[in-house]
């Protein structure tokens, strides 16, 4: 028992060392995939301090569908669109604005209705470690016990990924397509492509009640320290809200009865199918101005 | 609580460390214990019933021993398998039986809505059959009764093998169980870690990236073309193959390490012959139970040609229904009767396979024909079944595959095909399985390295979303 064991430790210390050397390896600045916009995104929140930001949080229905440089010139004051990818959590950004923020900030928050389905709020493995590869090995402290019991098994995937691009130059070119203020831009002028099958992008998870428990406690938080926090809804096409409206329906419902600030209503932001660009939640040059215009139109009326 | 899971590995090393710290009269106690618990992750309401059907058999099994009018040991077998096969019945098939014969009738009026509310008990179809096995077993006077309760619910319900098999018989692990003293081997130990290892890697990095081919194929179907059907069919064929077998490797190699050998439940089945030999190389365990308890007492292929084909039918229809109460799964039974009655009644496999040039394509031509069975196994309905077969036999066939995203899983499919190589290797040196070549390695520096890459590609390229095994619905 005694030398299986003492085998097993000399069997695996070699290959935790390995892990541990690929963990802290330096971050290539060379991601340039989609999600290497994250690093940008970073840096537009680390450079913002004390300017009374605006912060719009989410996943990608606010990259691909808000015209933030619009919003900065009509407010006079930075607005930056931190909408990276659903599958990130926004719980995940939250705790990375917590202290990065500061009095007189406002935060709108704009989930995709899949966050509020099961655990999704936490974020998935896959998208966390990537963030987290890309943002810096530091903000482990910003995972919670689940979330890092999720992290875990995509570490080691994430950190070769890593390794690689710091060898290799990474030929993807998506990260360029983003403008100074975080918005997603190179699909403007690309015409709508076909999105298969609706019917894909039906999740079997149920609501949780718990996502808006957690996003409230947000709220408590940035209330406290002076930081405006709103939240509003995510643009969907028609066709597919018909399909989800009783889930869309409950998640609302439960909005509208939290204790959170709300943006307008879930039906304000159902869209023609047209209006979108090769997914449900990513609108074209058309839908993203239509809906930068009524979220604009939203906050000047709350305000 | 999965194989491949955290939980597991928690549960695992302490069940591990506990076991071989604790005298040995306590041992199988433990491991009961552990199994329960283990049954419990799933779904802790149905121990009731797990326990219930090993009391049932354990009685029923006494009783047996005790009489010996034949009666009244028919009797007492029948109590045992009646309520084996009753339990079975209600929670996997009643629905199903009860939903189809109202679709025949064409009225809702035998239907009730709360029968959609019974769950399956995982495992069901396994602890089911070993109770079944063990108490035919007694009756044909193969084993002795078990005289102690713990030693016969550890045989059932022994943790490794509770929800996805193999399915033991009495004289092997029962017969370990009781008589055996266990005592720790490092070489089996060694085994047991290296078949762990091998099957993680084949299912995490094989079977659950396969996974996400197929689930997209045969889910989103009306947008995939004839010949992207065939190959997610067959990458299918693969995945099956690779989940099951890493489920039975992993079985095998924890029941080493507490010192008991489990039975062989794959032995290289898509490289058999014919479709005869495919059954006995594929679920070993569960052809072999029909086969000993099903067609051989039915006259196997003796008495005459008809009788033959019935019984060939009637073990493949049952097969078919153990895998589930769908009329796919009955259909893909009566496929695979057809291709055994072909198999021994026309000249295509009999000439074929016996010339050893021809070795080659009488391998191909099987690996089609189950590949092409495998299509109402996965599919959710016949009438699928029959959109999809339409779609592979149509022009599209001709057209180049094309899966969204799907070429990122390219170096799933060129290490699928490099473990298929080295599968062939073992099986051209008569080896029981892969992980005997390992062995077999005299450089213990090769043999590390050869570890090391296999951690390397779990850790790296294997999906880690948490898929079930897909024999845990069965």
């Amino acid at each position: 028992m005694n030398r299986l064991l003492k085998n097993i430790l000399f069997f695996l210390f070699p290959l935790l060392i390995f892990l541990l050397l690929l963990l802290f390896f330096p971050i290539s600045k060379n991601d340039n995939s989609y999600f290497g916009c994250i690093i940008d995104k970073n840096k537009l929140i680390n450079n913002s301090h004390l300017k009374q930001s605006l912060i719009i949080v989410g996943g990608s229905n606010i990259a691909f569908g808000l015209d933030c440089k619009k919003m900065s010139l009509l407010y006079s004051k930075p607005v930056i669109n931190y909408g990276i990818q659903g599958g990130l959590g926004v719980v995940f950004q939250l705790e990375y604005l917590k202290n990065r923020v500061n009095k007189g900030d406002t935060i709108i928050l704009i989930p995709e209705y899949d966050q509020y389905l099961g655990d999704n709020i936490y974020g998935s493995g896959k998208a966390l470690s990537k963030a987290l590869i890309l943002s810096g090995v530091s903000n482990f402290s910003l995972l919670n016990p689940h979330q890092f019991r999720k992290v875990l098994p995509f570490l080691f995937n994430s950190s070769l990924e890593n390794v690689k691009l710091n060898i290799y130059k990474d030929l993807n070119l998506e990260r360029f397509g983003f403008n100074e203020f975080g918005d997603f831009i190179a699909h403007l002028d690309l015409p709508n492509r076909q999105i298969d099958v609706f019917d894909k992008y039906s999740s079997k998870l149920a609501f949780n009640r718990e996502s808006i428990r957690k996003i409230e406690e947000f709220s408590q938080y940035f209330k406290k320290k002076g930081v405006g926090f709103l939240i509003s809804y995510c643009p969907y096409p028609k066709s597919l809200y018909e399909l989800h409206q009783k889930k869309i329906q409950v998640i609302s419902l439960n909005i509208v009865k939290s204790n959170l600030k709300i943006l307008g209503r879930s039906q304000d932001y159902v869209f023609p199918d047209s209006l979108f660009f090769e997914y449900p939640l990513h609108l074209n040059k058309t839908g993203r101005e239509i809906r930068t215009n009524l979220l604009i139109k939203q906050i000047n009326s709350f305000n | 609580m999965l194989f491949t899971s955290f939980n597991f590995l928690l549960f695992f090393i302490i069940v591990y460390f506990t076991y071989w710290n604790v005298g040995i009269e306590k041992r199988k106690i433990l491991l009961l214990l552990s199994s329960n618990i283990f049954y419990a992750f799933w779904d802790y309401r149905f121990l009731l019933l797990l326990n219930g059907t090993i009391l049932i058999d354990f009685i029923s099994g006494l009783k047996i021993d005790q009489y010996n009018e034949k009666k009244i040991k028919e009797k007492w077998v029948l109590v045992s398998i009646i309520s084996c096969l009753f339990i079975l019945f209600i929670f996997k098939y009643l629905n199903f039986f009860i939903s189809s014969l109202s679709s025949f009738w064409g009225n809702e009026k035998y239907y009730f809505s709360t029968l959609d509310q019974i769950v399956l008990p995982v495992g069901i179809s396994f602890y089911t059959f070993h109770g079944i096995s063990y108490v035919t077993d007694l009756y044909n006077r193969k084993i002795k009764a078990e005289k102690y309760f713990i030693n016969y619910a550890l045989f059932v319900s022994y943790f490794p093998l509770l929800v996805a098999g193999p399915i033991e018989r009495a004289g092997n692990l029962l017969n370990q169980i009781s008589n055996k003293i266990v005592k720790f081997d490092y070489d089996n130990s060694v085994i047991g870690l290296r078949l762990i290892l091998i099957g993680v890697f084949k299912k995490l990095v094989l079977a659950d990236n396969f996974a996400n081919i197929v689930d997209e194929v045969y889910e989103y179907y009306s947008i995939y073309s004839g010949s992207t059907i065939l190959l997610a069919t067959f990458i299918f064929g693969l995945q099956i193959y690779f989940d099951f077998s890493a489920y039975s490797n992993i079985a095998s190699g924890v029941s080493k390490l507490f010192g008991y050998e489990l039975v062989i439940n794959f032995k290289f089945p898509y490289f058999a012959k014919n479709p005869k030999e495919f059954w006995s190389r594929w679920h070993i365990s569960l052809s072999s139970f029909f086969r000993d308890y099903v067609y051989i007492p039915l006259g196997g292929d003796k008495l005459s040609k008809l009788i033959f084909i019935r019984n060939v039918f009637l073990v493949f229809v049952l097969s078919g229904l153990w895998h589930g109460a769908n009329f796919t799964f009955l259909v893909w039974g009566v496929y695979h009767a057809l291709m055994l009655i072909g198999n021994r009644y026309t000249f295509i496999f009999r000439n074929i396979e016996k010339n050893k040039y021809t070795f080659f394509i009488s391998v191909v031509i099987t690996y089609f024909l189950v590949n092409l069975g495998w299509i109402f196994f996965r599919s959710p309905s016949i009438s699928t079944s029959i959109i999809l077969l339409n779609k592979i036999f149509s022009s599209t066939l001709f057209s180049f595959p094309y899966i969204q995203n799907g070429t990122i899983y390219l170096p799933i499919l060129v290490l699928a095909l490099l473990y298929i190589g080295v599968e062939y290797l073992a099986f051209s040196k008569n080896k029981l399985d892969v992980h005997e070549l390992f062995g077999n390695l005299k450089n213990g520096t090769l043999r590390k390295s050869f570890y090391y890459l296999i951690v390397i590609l779990i850790l790296g390229m294997g999906s880690y979303s948490e898929n079930s095994f897909i024999y845990f619905q069965f």
